[in-house]
This record gives C-alpha cells, sequence and structure tokens, in this order.
C-alpha cells in the first residue's frame, strides 16, 4: 500500500479556502501584508497597477484608484525603517457595488495616532470645497515639509479622490500602540 | 462600523495567524504573474535570501502560478475562485495555492504528487527525464512535468489537502510548497 | 547652458530642460520616495538659469500622475519660475497638458494656475 504521507491531518490548509471565501464573498482583489519599506513600495503599487489596468473601468476612474493606493502605501502602510520589521501594514483592494473599496491599515505609536487623528477630524464630514482649500494652504505654508504635513498632504489626496468617502477607525493595542484603518471608496461614475 | 470592516479584520486577523503577505485571488492572467513574481523578487530581495534559494521560490512561484492559469477555466463553473498565498515563516518561505478542479482527476492528481513525494533526488531526475521524452511523443504538452520540478526545486514534499465545495462535480485542492530560507 | 535631460523611470518623471529651444519638459509619471533627491538637480538648473536673462521659456507639464510628495515640488518649480517671470529679465509660460478624460488632472492643474502670477495654458488631448 502506498504511503500516502503528504494528505496531513485536516484543517493545515483549510485557511485558503476561507481566504477564498471571504475574499469571493466581497469582492477583494489583492491582500498584502507587509513592513512595506521602499523596496517594496514600488513592486505593491505594480501589482495593484497591473490589476487596475486590467479592469474595465474609466480613465480617471483608474486614476483615483491608483492615487489612493499610491498615497496608502507611501504614507499609511509605511513603517520607518529600522522598526523591528514586522510585518504590521495591510493594504487591501475589493471591488463594490459602483466602485471600489480601498483599506490601508498599519500599527502605530500614541503620537502618530495623535496626529491622525487631529487631521481626519479637521477633514471628516466637509465639502470638496473645504478640503481644496485645505490641500491649498496645506501645499503652500512655509513650514518645512516634515513627516506630520506629508501625511496631512496625503489624507486630503484620499479625500479629494474619494469626494469624501473616507472612514476609519483607530483599535487600541498592548504597549500603547494603536492599529488604524482607514477606508477610502472611489465610485465608478 | 459596516461588513467591510468585518471582513477586513477576519482577511488580516487571519494572514497574521498564518504569516501571509500576499494573497491574490481572481484570473491569474500572464500580466498580474508577472507582478506578483516582481513582488516576491524584491520582498527576497530584501530579506536578504542568497542568490539559489530565491531562484528556487522564483522557478517554483512560476510554475505554481502558472499552474492555476491553465486551470482557471474551472473558477467560473465551481463557484470558487483560485488563490494564491505567499506566507513568511521565520525559516522557510511557503507557497500555497488553492483552486476548484473536477472531482473526477483528484486522485490522478494525488497520485501524481505521492509518486514524486516518494521519490529522491536521484529518482526524480530520471523521472524528469523519461516524463518530459513520454509528453515529446503525446499532445499534452509539458503535463506532469510541474509537480516533478517543484518537487525537485523546492526540495521539501509537496503538501496537499482537498475540500468540499459542496459540489457534486467540483472539489478546493489547496498545494503547499515549503523553500528553507538556508540550504 | 548644459541641457538637462533625465530619463523616465516608471516612478520618475522625464526631465528635458533645455535652454536652446527654450522648452523645460516635464513627463511622465511622479511617484517618487525620495523627491527631494530627485528634484535637487531641477531646481538647481532652474537657480543656474535665473542668472540669465532675454529668455522666452516655456515649461511643458505632461504628467500622468503625480503623487503627493511630488506635488509640493511641482509648486516648487512653479514658483522658482514665477520669480524668475516677475523679476523681469526672463519671460516664463506654462503649458500644462493632460488627458482629456483625466478631471482630477484638469482641477489640479487650474489649482496650480490660480497659485501662481505666469501666463498659465491647460490643454486636454
Amino acid at each position: 500500500m502506498t504511503l500516502f504521507c503528504s494528505e496531513l491531518k485536516s484543517n493545515r490548509m483549510e485557511f485558503a479556502l476561507n481566504l477564498q471565501k471571504i475574499m469571493l464573498n466581497d469582492n477583494y482583489l489583492i491582500a498584502i501584508r507587509d513592513n512595506f519599506e521602499n523596496l517594496l513600495i514600488k513592486s505593491v503599487l505594480n501589482i495593484t497597477d497591473k490589476k487596475i489596468q486590467s479592469e474595465e473601468i474609466e480613465l480617471h476612474v483608474k486614476n483615483r484608484i491608483f492615487s489612493v493606493i499610491v498615497e496608502c502605501v507611501q504614507n499609511i502602510c509605511k513603517t520607518e525603517k529600522g522598526s523591528d520589521r514586522k510585518k504590521d501594514s495591510v493594504l487591501l483592494l475589493n471591488r463594490i457595488n459602483n466602485g471600489y473599496r480601498i483599506v490601508a491599515g498599519s500599527k502605530i505609536d500614541l503620537e502618530r495616532k495623535k496626529r491622525l487623528s487631529e487631521l481626519l477630524t479637521e477633514l471628516s464630514g466637509k465639502s470638496v470645497d473645504k478640503i481644496r482649500e485645505h490641500w491649498r494652504f496645506a501645499l503652500t505654508d512655509k513650514k518645512t515639509m516634515d513627516v506630520g504635513k506629508q501625511e496631512n498632504l496625503a489624507l486630503i489626496e484620499l479625500f479629494l479622490r474619494s469626494h469624501g468617502n473616507v472612514n476609519y477607525f483607530f483599535s487600541d493595542e498592548e504597549n500603547e500602540m494603536s492599529f488604524f484603518m482607514i477606508q477610502i471608496e472611489i465610485s465608478n461614475i | 462600523m459596516n461588513l467591510s470592516l468585518n471582513s477586513f479584520k477576519q482577511i488580516h486577523s487571519i494572514m497574521n495567524e498564518q504569516d501571509a503577505v500576499l494573497v491574490y485571488s481572481g484570473d491569474f492572467g500572464q500580466d498580474i504573474i508577472k507582478s506578483m513574481l516582481k513582488y516576491a523578487e524584491e520582498k527576497l530581495e530584501s530579506s536578504g535570501i542568497d542568490d539559489l534559494v530565491r531562484r528556487k521560490i522564483f522557478n517554483v512561484m512560476v510554475e505554481m502560478l502558472q499552474n492555476i492559469s491553465k486551470h482557471q477555466f474551472v473558477d467560473d463553473k465551481s463557484g470558487a475562485r483560485s488563490i494564491f498565498i505567499l506566507v513568511e515563516k521565520e525559516n522557510d518561505f511557503q507557497l500555497i495555492t488553492g483552486n476548484p478542479i473536477r472531482q473526477n482527476i483528484i486522485s490522478d492528481v494525488k497520485s501524481r504528487i505521492d509518486r514524486v513525494n516518494n521519490m529522491d533526488d536521484e529518482e526524480l531526475k530520471i523521472y524528469y527525464k523519461e516524463t518530459r521524452l513520454a509528453s515529446r511523443i503525446s499532445e499534452v504538452g509539458g503535463a506532469g512535468l510541474g509537480f516533478i520540478d517543484i518537487a525537485r526545486k523546492s526540495g521539501n514534499k509537496i503538501e496537499f489537502e482537498t475540500f468540499s465545495l459542496g459540489s457534486d462535480q467540483y472539489d478546493f485542492f489547496t498545494l503547499k510548497t515549503r523553500i528553507n530560507k538556508n540550504n | 547652458m548644459e541641457r538637462l535631460i533625465i530619463q523616465a523611470t516608471e516612478d520618475t518623471p522625464g526631465i528635458d530642460f533645455s535652454l536652446e529651444t527654450k522648452e523645460f519638459k516635464i513627463t511622465g509619471r511622479s511617484l517618487p520616495e525620495d523627491v527631494t533627491s530627485f528634484y535637487q538637480p531641477v531646481l538647481d538648473w532652474l537657480d543656474q538659469f535665473e542668472a540669465s536673462s532675454g529668455n522666452q521659456c516655456t515649461l511643458n507639464i505632461s504628467l500622468e500622475y503625480f503623487n503627493t510628495a511630488s506635488s509640493k515640488l511641482i509648486l516648487d518649480i512653479l514658483m522658482k519660475l514665477e520669480d524668475i517671470h516677475v523679476e523681469g529679465k526672463n519671460t516664463m509660460k506654462v503649458i500644462w497638458t493632460h488627458d482629456a478624460r483625466d478631471v482630477d488632472m484638469h482641477e489640479a492643474a487650474e489649482e496650480y494656475s490660480e497659485l501662481v502670477e505666469i501666463p498659465f495654458e491647460i490643454i486636454g488631448t
């Protein structure tokens, strides 16, 4: 009798089936979890770029999705170089009714949480015109470009591109860290 | 919040539990395969993996992704979608594919995998040559080389598991290869 | 002054600034991580150009996409040209071309045109 030694005890790979179900259910295209260091950013963008290009959607919608992903990858998901290389950032892309959803998540410290919180409160619920004003102000203010300013510009861009369709969430973790999640929806119209 | 937060949390927690870094589900066209390979390449490089190991992973990944691509036509009929997962553990990388497969070919696939799993390097080499010769004559070009190739390159047993899709025609077939980070 | 040519890559734009043709071109995509180091040579070149006089030059922007980090540098370039234009020794103008379907890019170009005092033309193709 041949030894079927490759068939392992059940459920070792069941997660693949489960992931597939969830992703199919909510039309996820791709999920990436990593520390998003510089080197990987380019190829992450490459995958999502290719994926978006192959979808049959209008150019300006494609550009909006791309732009949101770029800003998420380069600003939200990005972890400091040299941080203990844990894969604490996530990026997901899925198709929804009449559009696309991008979700980016990252583990952040208290300082960053405070900063993001303030910026997001400023921007939430504002009209597109008001957000453009924020953009003008942020772009032209004489302060040197630091992380905070860069994050501000990135968040403003997310609001602009999605016409305000941004939701976010902070979930407190141990060691004074938080998990930050931001969801941006781009409409097909 | 709403539904999206739930599925996000689910996906995130599964990825965390399983140490998955890349999950792709959908169509596996040439373009998307190329860019996933590029992603893996850069990831391996930045992980400081040595050249030889990198090439192994790369080659195995190509085989596995192309394999999904070849059998994609089943997706629409089964209601399940193909999936590719890249897992990074401390000592190895794992490549996992899942795809719906017609029930009537499962035992054949399983026996082919078991066969290569029970061979050592030397036997695999010979088997590879034999199969290549045979496939030259048959019309199914390249058939069966995939598993042999994967087994040879990964240096580890190919693991597989099938799951029910609640269908009387298709099951979900998952495959895992492991490649050690150090030789 | 020597011509400034930087080949485009998948995440950095093509730069072609020439005093001979009087055209300063920025084309392609701009999404570098480190914008400062990419655009420094461009700003340095414009500093040198500032010292010249009697030129009528056009900045031709034809960008498919730029990230927010680049948006700051693009403003820096425009403001530098504004200084040069206002100083009077040279005349500058900007022509911003974009895919007519890209409404956001049109919007962005308009915003920029309101931020600087230089003749500014926006063309959708």
